[in-house]
């Protein structure tokens, strides 16, 4: 199978280079032009005739039918298999990624998943039980569970802890009797970025779940996201408002012996 | 620009009609009229104007940019003209289903074959595959000969391919 260069270069988002700059695109024209898309009023040019107006009005309707064709079948076009639970979480990793909302380098590989599952046990956007799938990972580094919404293919809890890299030195040592002296590490940086606000975090949420506002039910929003005066970071309850107006999620950071751990989602225990 | 209004979106198009038309003319120019490539480009605009509140500061030129390519593109599919650049394919291993790559992982994997390079050929990369130029176009910007663009391009063709590919089958 043969793909072109250039398609790949469709999801290219880096630095551009400059560009010699050459065409015949009179700029006045194009004045014209998006003056007459902002107005809403077709090109004088390409007025319709009636006879056109009427196949449009055909087209449209056919357009209109295979849309709804569709959108049923992407209705059910959901994720099916564990393989696809594993490939959609990792495209929505990615993409929370390039949101802001993590730093971890997650990536999961079958090998990696220790329990691929579909349930129906979560409320998740709406009030309404929908299935989900729940996967328990381990990549060495990376460990904890994630849900992913088996029809919005959308990462609706997600628990990571990232295990501090060799070396690391430990933030806080306790002498723990039976276990003796235990480490905490404070290796948020591995899983998100610490500069972040309680705020700012929820805004990231906002816009990766769709939802139109929030507001926070325990905690200081203008807190940053880890507290750096404890190991334990308390709960913090957030309302989003939109879909799920009223109804509590939740984010919660913490630091383990095991290492540092963030965990965010609709709030299962409440729902 | 939202906030600053029309007069706002005038400037842009002061600033960015030269950079936006070319990258649409290198895509279509040789298929179509300036008049076809005026109407992308205003559409381009447009999609600037409706969607202004969603481009991150710092980022108009890459959001220009990228509309641009995709519009004219879509141009080029919607009169169903096939425009091939010099050595655009590229070998794909027939991937099983479970081990297609999405979208979001194309761009990653695309970003760190990328880095591998280096920033010459990188550039060189972009300049024939993002913004369409011609090796002719980036031999004499450049001043390297046009066989010696050619070789870098094929050599970051494989750096592509054993990235983004490596784990297909």
């Amino acid at each position: 199978m043969d793909t072109r260069v250039s398609d790949i270069f469709d999801f290219y988002d880096g630095e551009l280079p400059e560009l010699a700059e050459g065409s015949p695109i009179d700029c006045g024209n194009v004045k014209k032009l998006v003056g007459q898309l902002l107005s809403g009023a077709p090109s004088a040019a390409k007025m319709p005739t009636r006879r056109k107006l009427m196949k449009w009005a055909v087209i449209a309707a056919a357009v209109l039918v295979l849309f709804s064709i569709a959108a049923f079948a992407k209705q059910a076009a959901v994720i099916e298999s564990g393989e696809e639970a594993i490939s959609a979480s990792n495209a929505e990793l990615a993409s929370m990624r390039k949101a802001g909302i993590l730093k971890a380098g997650l990536l999961l590989t079958p090998e990696d998943c220790t329990y691929v599952h579909d349930e129906k046990l979560f409320q998740l956007f709406r009030d309404s039980s929908e299935l989900c799938w729940v996967i328990t990972y381990n990549t060495g580094k990376y460990s904890g569970n994630l849900v992913i919404n088996t029809v919005s293919g959308k990462i609706t809890f997600l628990n990571i802890t990232a295990i501090p890299d060799k070396g690391e030195k430990p933030w806080i040592t306790k002498n723990c009797p039976p276990n003796g002296l235990l480490s905490w590490y404070d290796n948020y940086g591995d899983l998100f970025d610490t500069t972040m606000t309680v705020d700012d975090f929820c805004e990231k949420l906002c816009a990766y779940w769709g939802f139109n506002g929030y507001s926070i039910a325990a905690g200081d929003g203008a807190a940053l996201l880890v507290n750096p005066k404890g190991i334990y970071n308390s709960r913090t309850d957030v309302n989003f408002t939109g879909d799920r107006a009223g109804r509590t999620q939740y984010i919660e950071v913490n630091s383990f012996c095991s290492g540092a751990e963030i965990m965010f989602g609709f709030d299962h225990s409440k729902g | 620009m939202r906030t600053g209004g029309e007069d706002a979106l005038g400037t842009v198009i002061d600033r960015y009609t030269g950079y936006v038309g070319t990258i649409v003319w290198n895509i279509i120019g040789s298929a179509m009229s300036t008049a076809d490539a005026e109407e992308v480009v205003s559409e381009v605009f447009y999609t600037l104007w409706r969607n202004a509140d969603k481009v991150r500061p710092g980022s108009l030129r890459g959001y220009l940019a990228s509309i641009a390519r995709s519009r004219a593109k879509n141009k080029l599919r919607e009169a169903r003209i096939d425009l091939y650049l010099e050595d655009d394919l590229l070998e794909e291993p027939d991937p099983s289903p479970e081990k297609r790559l999405g979208d979001a992982e194309r761009a990653e994997y695309l970003r760190a074959a990328l880095k591998l390079l280096p920033p010459r050929d990188r550039d060189i990369l972009v300049r024939h595959y993002y913004y369409y130029e011609t090796t002719a176009q980036i031999s004499q910007d450049i001043g390297i000969p046009r066989e010696t663009v050619k070789t870098r391009l094929k050599q970051g063709r494989e750096a592509l391919r054993k990235i983004l590919f490596r784990e297909a089958v």
